[in-house]
């Protein structure tokens, strides 16, 4: 492809109105339903556009100011129409001289010709706006079978901006090695292209936040020259949005959890004192017809507060992360399934348990990473069950007996497996885009189980430190919670996307 | 294949698609019915005679375990009585018909020979301008009430819904429907005959009525009129009667002779009765004997050669198992590069639905690509239509159909365009792989309908039939019932209620 074909599209944007000098242009581009609206759905966090699985839904490019900067910068980005009958296009293009002027003065038929009227929409928005292309593949594709390809980015170049592939409908989050094979076999299939700088994974429904910092880090050597500060600005202000949603998301995760570690329900004193089979039987779940009233109501009293407070929490999460939707009840209702209410603690009991509960997360861990249980729903119970399975006891909650009267609280261990549960919860909302549609729980992708469990196992000291100190009411607890909280999410999530937090807190060296 | 081979070998169909767990009619059974024809017909027979042969087989021995099934056959087939019946009663109702303007005296301007002339001239009319409004070979309303009366079936008991009794209750119901669509030109010229024959038998009542009626009256002639005068009534009854004076030689009395039977005058009416009965004989019962006679050549020949849809996969397997050469079918990937193990999903689904089919499967067309230019059409694309073999295009349901690139590919292939379908072959199946899709997606289920509906609309609008497939877990049993409902043109029996084209 001659140099001279691309002096055609001019190589930087004109003056337009309504956009200052610090404006950076960026143009989502595609071939038709490969997803532009959702992932611009995605990351604007809100529902613009239609979205419909179909070719040419979207028939005009359409500009959304991503992020703006308290110095004026703005971040554009276009969402356009889809690429049509790409190949015959291209063949088109072939056989002029100077093909994008041609394809530009031609008058196409809006209803005849419909897909190459849509082609010279997007054409025209990248040659007239964009400083960087997006150009989004449908992944779920073999590369080869993606026969508009080729043809596509030979447009692309022939307009002479720089692109970077994206590559959406990747599916639910996968294994590191499964996104990198993904994006080495579309390197692969692109070839000695001129124009295209690189392939990341971003997927519109599955993507996370941090993955974003990767996209600008990506894009900011490809944007020119006069608008390379003004986007270094824009990138710091969009890092500092997401950093800041994150807090806000601990705090919503670490909030009910104190909670539950402080709260406390005094029980009146047992009437009855049962027979060791007895107890053992209750443990294991057995009905106990004797089991005391008073403590199942307390128990109950326990996790309806619990219930109330998680999903209150959930619906924060959501809210924070621009989505829309409402925690699921089932989630929240099958914590509360499992637990059983058991005696005071005696020596039979201590002998049982002394061993197994301080052991019990790393039982916990073991047990999880042989993939017996299902998490998001009943992980909660689900942990503890795993945690104390080998000793056939489940237990929720014990009873803190005082001189005159005893309580019941919520079990460490149980408290260790709503941490574990947040940050299940929380990288299953953080994942979600914005495009996929109202929030909806799901199954969680099953290499986050073992990664979460261990580095929740990893933490069981500071936690048991925490838990140690419940006495002193709620909100110091929340406090360390969210230290602790703000360290495990950036930690998995750093596991998971390798590289794309390291300039955290805004330093502007890429890693490319 | 005659008439009756061919019902039964649509039974035997019936029997062994709509049975598809094998509940009354077992895979053993199923290969001792070929094993039992193939030795009885030898090997120098027609695929027709081994299939009829074979379906005889399979309809004796189940008809020893589910009598119903035997019943239901035995209740399609053509009763002669209807037509003969029809026939008797037509002549009946013209002999009854003795409405003939004021007891015994005739008014010329309104006696039922009139109608009767007029009705068959209306009924030629739309005979020749039929073929333009309905298609060729449809079958009109009244036709449509014969062909449904003359296979009226006992329906089977509802009361008990066992394995069995589903299953007999399934085959039951597809006999009728497949055999509708099987034998429609049939029963069309059927019904054809049937009714030019009681068209002659209703005019020969009303002339034999006349007469009859004529040897115990005297019928007197008369006319009246509102608004015509002698001359009108003279230049009428010219035109109506002149088939019946040109044969008889009896001359239309002049206008004073008309003008002197003005009511309350009158004449005796043998000549008039000779005028009308002979313009009877001509414009109504000759030619409708004719088109009768005509009619009834079509239904022999018709009956003689039913056509089945060989090309079905069901009768494919039957009768490459019987020759011991495998069908041929050709898979046409388009824009998609089959995973290994796609493709094995992908043979196992052909092998399973075509019998010892030894599939080819091409190397995918790419995206986009011009099917002329393409190689892979070039070596086929003349020899296709010719060689007989079946041609299935499969598409991933990743990929979102378009009608520039899918579309034109589709049209390409001859699999419609604006014709909808193919006469001969039924409709175009088209294969779509969900492997890749569910290994994303699996559990969005909302998601994979949205995506079927959009590929379902564009096949559809191509004359095709899509049948959804995971290839890298294909259900069998469901993958070939789907071929076979696709191939035969129907969407698995929806239960729509067939009209004499059989289109469900």
């Amino acid at each position: 492809m001659s140099d001279d074909a691309a002096s055609a599209g001019p190589d930087r944007a004109p003056d337009v109105p309504g956009l200052d000098a610090g404006a950076v242009s960026l143009s989502l581009i595609s071939h038709t339903n490969a997803g532009k609206t959702t992932l611009a759905r995605t990351l604007l966090g809100r529902d613009v556009g239609e979205v419909r699985d179909a070719p040419h839904v979207t028939a005009e490019s359409t500009p959304f100011p991503l992020v703006q900067t308290t110095e004026g910068d703005l971040l554009t980005l276009w969402d356009t129409p889809g690429f049509g009958d790409s190949v015959r296009l291209a063949r088109r293009l072939r056989q002029d001289r100077n093909p994008i002027g041609w394809f530009l003065s031609q008058v196409w038929d809006r209803y005849q010709d419909r897909a190459l009227w849509l082609s010279q929409l997007a054409v025209r928005n990248v040659a007239e706006q964009a400083d960087v292309v997006l150009y989004l593949v449908n992944a779920a594709e073999a590369p080869a079978d993606a026969g508009y390809l080729a043809p596509e980015l030979e447009v692309l170049e022939w307009i002479g901006k720089p692109v970077l592939v994206l590559l959406n409908q990747t599916g639910p989050p996968r294994e590191r090695a499964a996104e990198e094979a993904d994006a080495a076999r579309w390197r692969a299939a692109l070839g000695p292209s001129t124009n295209v700088r690189d392939v990341l994974a971003f997927d519109a429904f599955a993507r996370c936040w941090v993955q974003e910092f990767t996209l600008f880090d990506a894009i900011e050597p490809l944007v020119p020259d006069a608008s390379r500060s003004a986007f270094a600005r824009l990138s710091a202000a969009w890092r500092d949005l997401r950093m800041g949603e994150f807090d806000a998301a601990m705090s919503a995760l670490a909030g009910p959890i104190a909670r539950a570690a402080a709260d406390r329900v005094t029980l009146t004193p047992p009437s009855s004192s049962e027979s060791l089979a007895k107890r053992v039987g209750g443990s294991l779940g057995l009905p106990s017809p004797a089991r005391s009233q008073a403590r199942t109501d307390a128990a109950e009293q326990l996790s309806a507060r619990l219930q109330a407070d998680l999903r209150q929490g959930m619906e924060r999460l959501i809210a924070i992360h621009r989505l829309e939707g409402r925690a699921a009840d089932e989630v929240l209702e099958r914590v509360a399934g499992d637990i059983h209410v058991d005696e005071p603690l005696d020596a039979t009991r201590t002998a049982a348990l002394g061993g197994v509960v301080s052991g019990a997360l790393t039982g916990l861990g073991a047990d999880l990473m042989a993939g017996g249980l299902t998490f998001g729903a009943g992980m909660v119970a689900g942990a503890i069950l795993g945690a104390l399975g080998g000793a056939g006891v489940a237990q929720g909650v014990n009873v803190v007996r005082g001189r005159s009267e005893s309580s019941l609280r919520w079990e460490e261990a149980f408290l260790d497996g709503l941490v574990t549960s947040a940050l299940l919860r929380y990288l299953a909302v953080a994942h979600y885009g914005r495009g996929r549609g109202a929030w909806r729980e799901g199954e969680y992708p099953p290499h986050w189980r073992p990664m979460v469990v261990e580095a929740v196992v990893a933490e069981r000291d500071r936690l048991a430190v925490i838990w140690g100190r419940r006495g002193e009411g709620d909100e110091p607890l929340r406090l360390e919670l969210e230290e602790v909280l703000g360290d495990l999410p950036l930690e998995l999530l750093d596991a998971l996307y390798p590289g794309a937090l390291d300039d955290d807190r805004g330093s502007d060296t890429t890693t490319m | 294949m005659d008439e009756s081979g061919a019902l039964e070998t649509t039974a035997a169909r019936a029997v062994e698609t709509a049975d598809r767990d094998r509940v009354l009619w077992s895979d053993a059974d199923r290969e001792w019915a070929s094993r039992a024809a193939a030795s009885i017909v030898g090997e120098r027979a027609s695929a027709d005679e081994f299939l009829s042969r074979r379906a005889q087989l399979v309809l004796e021995r189940i008809g020893t375990r589910q009598p119903a099934v035997t019943r239901t056959v035995r209740g399609i087939r053509w009763r002669p009585w209807v037509g003969v019946v029809t026939v008797v009663a037509a002549f009946l109702f013209g002999l009854l018909i003795d409405r003939i303007g004021g007891g015994s005296s005739i008014n010329l301007l309104a006696p039922p020979v009139f109608a009767l002339v007029a009705w068959n001239l209306l009924v030629y009319l739309w005979l020749l301008v039929r073929p333009v409004v309905l298609g060729r070979g449809a079958a009109g309303p009244v036709r449509g009430l014969v062909i449904r009366v003359a296979s009226v079936r006992a329906s089977g008991d509802t009361s008990r819904s066992d394995a069995p009794t589903a299953a007999r209750r399934t085959v039951l119901a597809a006999l009728p429907r497949d055999w509708a669509r099987v034998a429609a030109p049939l029963y069309g010229a059927r019904a054809a005959r049937v009714l030019h024959l009681a068209a002659a038998a209703t005019a020969l009542g009303v002339i034999a009525g006349l007469y009859l009626r004529g040897i115990a009256f005297e019928y007197r002639a008369s006319w009246e009129s509102t608004f015509l005068g002698a001359e009108q009534v003279r230049a009428l009854l010219a035109v109506t009667f002149a088939p019946g004076s040109w044969v008889t030689g009896i001359p239309v009395p002049d206008v004073a002779a008309i003008e002197a039977i003005r009511a309350p005058e009158s004449e005796n009416a043998a000549m008039w009765m000779h005028l009308m009965a002979a313009t009877v004989a001509l414009v109504v019962i000759v030619p409708r004997l004719v088109l009768a006679l005509v009619a009834g050549l079509v239904e022999r020949r018709r009956a003689k050669r039913v056509a089945l849809p060989l090309d079905e996969p069901y009768y494919r397997r039957l009768v490459a198992a019987w020759v011991g050469e495998p069908a041929r079918v050709r898979v046409i990937p388009y824009s998609y590069t089959l995973t290994p193990e796609a493709r094995a999903g992908l043979e196992a689904v052909l092998a399973r639905a075509y019998g010892n089919a030894a599939p080819t499967i091409d190397a995918p067309l790419a995206w986009g690509d011009d099917v002329e230019q393409s190689q892979a059409m070039d070596a086929a694309g003349t020899e296709f239509a010719a060689a007989g073999e079946i041609r299935l295009p499969l598409f991933s349901l990743t990929a979102t159909p378009e009608e520039d690139a899918h579309g034109a590919f589709l049209t390409a292939l001859g699999a419609g365009g604006g014709a909808g379908r193919a006469a001969a072959s039924g409709t175009t199946v088209v294969l779509v792989d969900e492997s890749a899709f569910l290994a994303r997606w699996g559990d969005d289920a909302r998601r994979r309908d949205e995506r079927r509906a959009a590929w379902r609309e564009l096949l559809e609008a191509h004359g095709s039939v899509p049948v959804f497939v995971d290839l890298d877990e294909p259900d069998l049993a469901a993958a070939e019932a789907e071929l076979a409902a696709a191939a035969s043109g129907h969407d698995g029996g929806s239960g729509a209620t067939p009209d004499a084209r059989g289109r469900t």
